[in-house]
């Protein structure tokens, strides 16, 4: 079908015509819960009571290092002169074999006051040399009671054939994996290291003044303990360190809460079994704003210290001793006032001697520390400002859009009053725009009873209209940075309570206006 | 670009009108074959009707049942979209179609007893729109914030069909009846179609929470899996789709007419009554549920470390989606014809048709023609419709045989000749040849007729 009416394509226009779209952007909850527990469980758990009444507890565990990395056995050198005496010398000479028995009884060097009753060897080498210039055949039974594997000791033999030399230097080695060390004397001794040597020197021919060395030296080196058993001395460990991130506060940039009974528990776990303790050279709280306020205590626990820790009796097992700091016997409330985002300390082990002769260590003994923030959220917020960024907000964007009306609600179960505003952020972060053009928006908390329970919820609206030259600006940006200034109902006076089923539910929705229009 | 393809749109829109295949003026064309088409019990006027490919029928029709393109001009040459909005109904209609004959031959097998085979091919396409649809997309959903607007019955269907048909006719030159029928065998080559049972779409007044129940099904079948194939068209792919018989349908048209007495008759007809299987590729794409979208939850996206996308599948989880590969039926879309015939005069008739398509919902129309025959080798038809919420729809027709050759145009809108004025119309021409004049006994033979 054709037609007789003509129409200039290129003459037909359209009208501009104006829809509008209204679409939801943000719908987000947050409550205590949400804010604390997003980064790691293992370091916060978020527990209600029976009444829903939040606990945010951050915790950490840092251990000292373990005690083969700190306490060495030395290595030890024994040495007797196995010469000849005239008489044998002579005998030896006519051709007649001599024997010379050697029990000897050495002292263990030790360390650090060590008194040392035996040590059960997970490494270590044995050796035994002779050294002589003596020209005669030498055979040696080396028995070292003081070494035993499985009841039976260490023994070793040592041959020497004479074939003309000078002077010789002849060693054996053993490996000391799996042998217990007696250090124990006559058995009510320390330090002490019992070893037999039976010399049998046959005549080869050959004339000896009776002069000539006949020396036998016992070195015991890189020695690795599984277990040291005696008075193990005096030791102070290398200071290790530990890091309480308290997340919940970690983008404030001011803040002022005084929480009514935050807690903060110590517990240390030791596996030495000897008198120990700790010294805490560092123990303070720390905001992201740079502000530091050191722990005090009236309590069991001494700040730095000494503190003295119970040790255990039996070999393999551990002792707990326990510290609590609470708003009675510590500044704990002074030092959680800041909103600290951090709670950090440092600790200073030590290993105290008493002469006891039934203490041990075992190789992987150590000191772990357990570190404990309960805080109940029960608490006056004078202030607490915190900031936060909405990421990958994907706004319209479109040449036709002439304004468009952001619509704001928020419904604010909290017990807080929230002073919040927007920035619209550029990808270096710079702000570009303020999401509320009044300036920031008080959002109301909830109607609070005199026990600072929330009985109803605050809800605002705020509506901001952005012209077509504002919305330009924003348009693509994608991150939004929301700042708000919190407080306890009251200008934050009244003590208020969070519960998990206070939240604060933001909504922004956008009212698009657009004009389609074609040149 | 957008302003092209916006005008070309409301060009097309507006443009051929007609419904689909609804065409009042053709059954008065007795002595064509093609009336047949919409009467299987119109009474020929040859013992002997042959159709050959390309020339005997052609036909396209168009119909946009909302508006005309002068409806949104709101000066010359300057359209106005919200002016649409003024002319939706609640339920709106587009169709375009087109369909030629690849074959057909009647003949009288004895005295009053005919049949016939033909062969035809049709592509049609529908697109069935609410009025809150057109309000969406002109308007937004802005200015109908704390409302719903209901997407239901938003339907798209395009085919393209071969119908193979034998028919029947029985006449009566003592009675008063005459019955046709027809039954055809669909041979489905390609189809889509997207039904929304229930589509809609709230905005709540409060923070613009949007809300959705959709329940809706897309079926395909196409000569390709359009999911796995990549499309590789050359001459066998040409030859296997037109040759494909995996998608079959049946069909049939009834008809039969009634003279009252020598003056006044009735006919009914109903056509279309039939369906196709579409198995060939058959996809099925369904879409249900009840889901609300309230806007990206950031602090959970960020604390939880989600991607966005994670997000929206998470929101889409809402939704049943699932994708078939199952079998589907599609009915056509049936017609009734229901007309009056008064023999004014020996060469003149007044016809009056009451017509009624189903698609989406009842789509009736109304016309009065009145029909000059001159001798035996023309006849004039002129023919007022109402259709579509239009009165503006003049139609004509036009048999002219001079010899074996018939030759005939029909048309239910003339006045589309002004496209931009009208909402439908429609065309079908062609040229068949045509023997053995069927003298009617209660009638004197004309002159010509002895010769």
């Amino acid at each position: 079908m054709t037609t007789c009416i003509k129409r200039d394509f290129d003459k037909v226009g359209i009208d501009p015509w104006e829809p509008s779209y209204a679409v939801p952007v943000i719908n987000g909850n947050l409550n205590m819960k949400d804010l604390a527990e997003h980064i790691n469980e293992d370091e916060i758990n978020v527990v209600e009571d029976q009444n829903n009444l939040y606990y945010l507890i951050y915790r950490d565990t840092v251990q000292s290092d373990i005690a083969e990395n700190i306490i060495k056995l030395p290595n030890q050198l024994f040495s007797t002169n196995a010469g000849l005496s005239a008489g044998k010398n002579s005998n030896l000479n006519l051709g007649i074999p001599v024997t010379n028995t050697y029990n000897e009884k050495s002292d263990f060097q030790a360390e650090n006051d060590q008194e040392l009753v035996y040590a059960n060897l997970k490494g270590g080498i044995l050796t035994f040399t002779l050294n002589t210039n003596l020209p005669h055949h030498i055979d040696i039974d080396l028995t070292i009671p003081s070494l035993t594997k499985n009841g039976v000791p260490y023994t070793q033999k040592l041959q020497y054939q004479y074939q003309g030399q000078t002077a010789v230097n002849i060693a054996v080695t053993g490996d000391l994996n799996g042998y217990k060390l007696d250090l124990s004397g006559n058995g009510s001794e320390t330090n002490k290291v019992t070893w037999n040597a039976v010399v049998n020197y046959s005549p080869s021919g050959n004339i000896s003044v009776g002069n000539e060395s006949v020396i036998l030296n016992l070195a015991i080196t890189d020695l690795k303990f599984s277990l040291l058993y005696g008075d193990i001395g005096n030791y102070t460990f290398p200071e290790f360190s530990g890091r309480i991130k308290i997340e919940i506060f970690e983008n404030a940039d001011q803040g002022e809460i005084i929480f009514n009974d935050p807690r903060l528990k110590v517990e240390i776990d030791n596996t030495f079994g000897a008198p120990a303790g700790f010294d805490l050279t560092k123990f303070e709280t720390q905001t992201d704003y740079g502000q530091i306020v050191p722990f005090t205590s009236s309590g069991a626990l001494n700040i730095p210290g000494p503190n003295v820790i119970s040790y255990p009796k039996t070999i393999g097992q551990n002792s707990m001793t326990n510290y609590l700091l609470n708003k009675t016997n510590s500044n704990i409330v002074d030092a959680f006032k800041p909103a600290p985002s951090a709670l950090n300390f440092a600790v200073v082990p030590v290993i105290t001697s008493d002469g006891t002769k039934t203490n041990f260590i075992q190789d992987n003994s150590q000191i772990k520390v357990y570190a404990e923030a309960e805080i109940p959220l029960d608490a006056t917020i004078k202030i607490y400002s915190l900031q936060d960024t909405i990421k990958d907000i994907e706004l319209p964007d479109n040449d036709y859009i002439e304004s468009v009306l952001f619509k704001i609600k928020n419904t604010n179960t909290l017990p807080i009053d929230v002073n919040i505003q927007g920035y619209w952020l550029d990808e270096n972060n710079q702000r570009i725009d303020s999401l509320l053009i009044s300036g920031t928006k008080l959002i109301n908390s909830g109607a609070i009873d005199q026990n600072g329970n929330v009985l109803s919820p605050g809800i605002q609206y705020q509506e901001e209209f952005f012209d077509k030259a504002r919305y330009e600006k924003i348009k693509n940006l994608t991150k939004l940075l929301l700042v708000g200034d919190l407080k306890s109902s009251n200008q934050g006076n009244t003590p208020v309570k969070f519960y998990s089923y206070n939240e604060l539910n933001l909504q922004i929705s956008i009212l698009v206006n657009g004009k389609v229009e074609f040149e | 670009m957008l302003k092209k393809i916006i005008y070309c749109l409301a060009l097309f829109f507006c443009w051929l009108p007609g419904n689909g295949q609804s065409e009042l003026n053709l059954p008065y064309l007795n002595s064509v074959y093609q009336a047949s088409y919409n009467n299987p019990a119109a009474k020929p006027d040859h013992k002997f009707s042959l159709g050959l490919p390309g020339i005997s029928s052609i036909y396209f029709g168009a119909a946009n049942t909302a508006f005309r393109y002068y409806d949104i001009e709101r000066v010359k040459d300057t359209i106005s979209l919200p002016k649409i909005l003024e002319k939706v109904k609640k339920n709106n209609y587009i169709y375009a179609g087109a369909n030629t004959d690849l074959f057909h031959l009647r003949f009288q097998v004895k005295p009053n007893y005919f049949i016939s085979l033909h062969a035809r091919e049709m592509s049609d396409f529908r697109f069935a729109y609410p009025e809150d649809m057109a309000k969406f997309l002109i308007e937004g959903n802005g200015k109908y914030i704390g409302q719903t607007l209901d997407l239901s019955g938003l339907r798209v269907e395009a085919t393209h069909y071969r119908e193979y048909a034998v028919g029947f006719l029985k006449t009566n030159d003592k009675g008063p009846f005459t019955f046709g029928g027809r039954f055809k065998f669909l041979q489905g080559m390609s189809n889509v179609n997207m039904k929304y049972k229930d589509l809609k779409l709230t905005t709540d007044g409060d923070m613009y929470e949007l809300s959705s129940q959709p329940d809706g099904v897309l079926n395909s079948s196409m000569p390709y899996d359009i999911d796995n194939d990549s499309i590789d068209v050359d001459g066998n792919f040409v030859k296997d789709y037109l040759t494909n018989f995996n998608n079959k349908g049946f069909a049939i048209d009834l008809g039969a007419s009634y003279q009252y007495n020598e003056k006044l008759s009735f006919s009914a007809a109903i056509n279309n009554i039939g369906f196709i299987k579409w198995k060939q590729n058959a996809r099925n794409y369904r879409l249900t549920g009840d889901s609300k979208f309230k806007g990206v939850d950031p602090f959970e996206l960020e604390y939880e470390y989600e991607e966005a996308e994670d997000y929206l599948d998470t929101l889409a989880e809402n939704f049943n989606y699932s994708e078939t590969n199952d079998t589907y039926t599609n009915w056509l879309t049936p017609q009734l014809y229901l007309t009056a015939n008064y023999n004014l005069f020996t060469q003149t008739d007044i016809f009056a048709t009451i017509y009624m398509e189903k698609y989406q919902t009842l789509r009736p129309g109304f016309t009065v023609a009145v029909s000059q025959k001159a001798a035996r080798f023309l006849q004039a038809v002129v023919s007022y419709t109402y259709q579509y919420n239009s009165f503006t729809n003049l139609g004509v027709a036009l048999v002219l045989k001079p010899g074996p050759v018939q030759f005939y145009i029909a048309t239910d809108n003339l006045l589309a000749i002004d496209p931009l004025s009208v909402k439908h119309t429609n065309l079908r021409f062609g040229i068949n040849i045509v023997a053995g004049k069927i003298r009617t006994p209660s009638k004197q033979p004309l002159s010509e007729d002895l010769n």
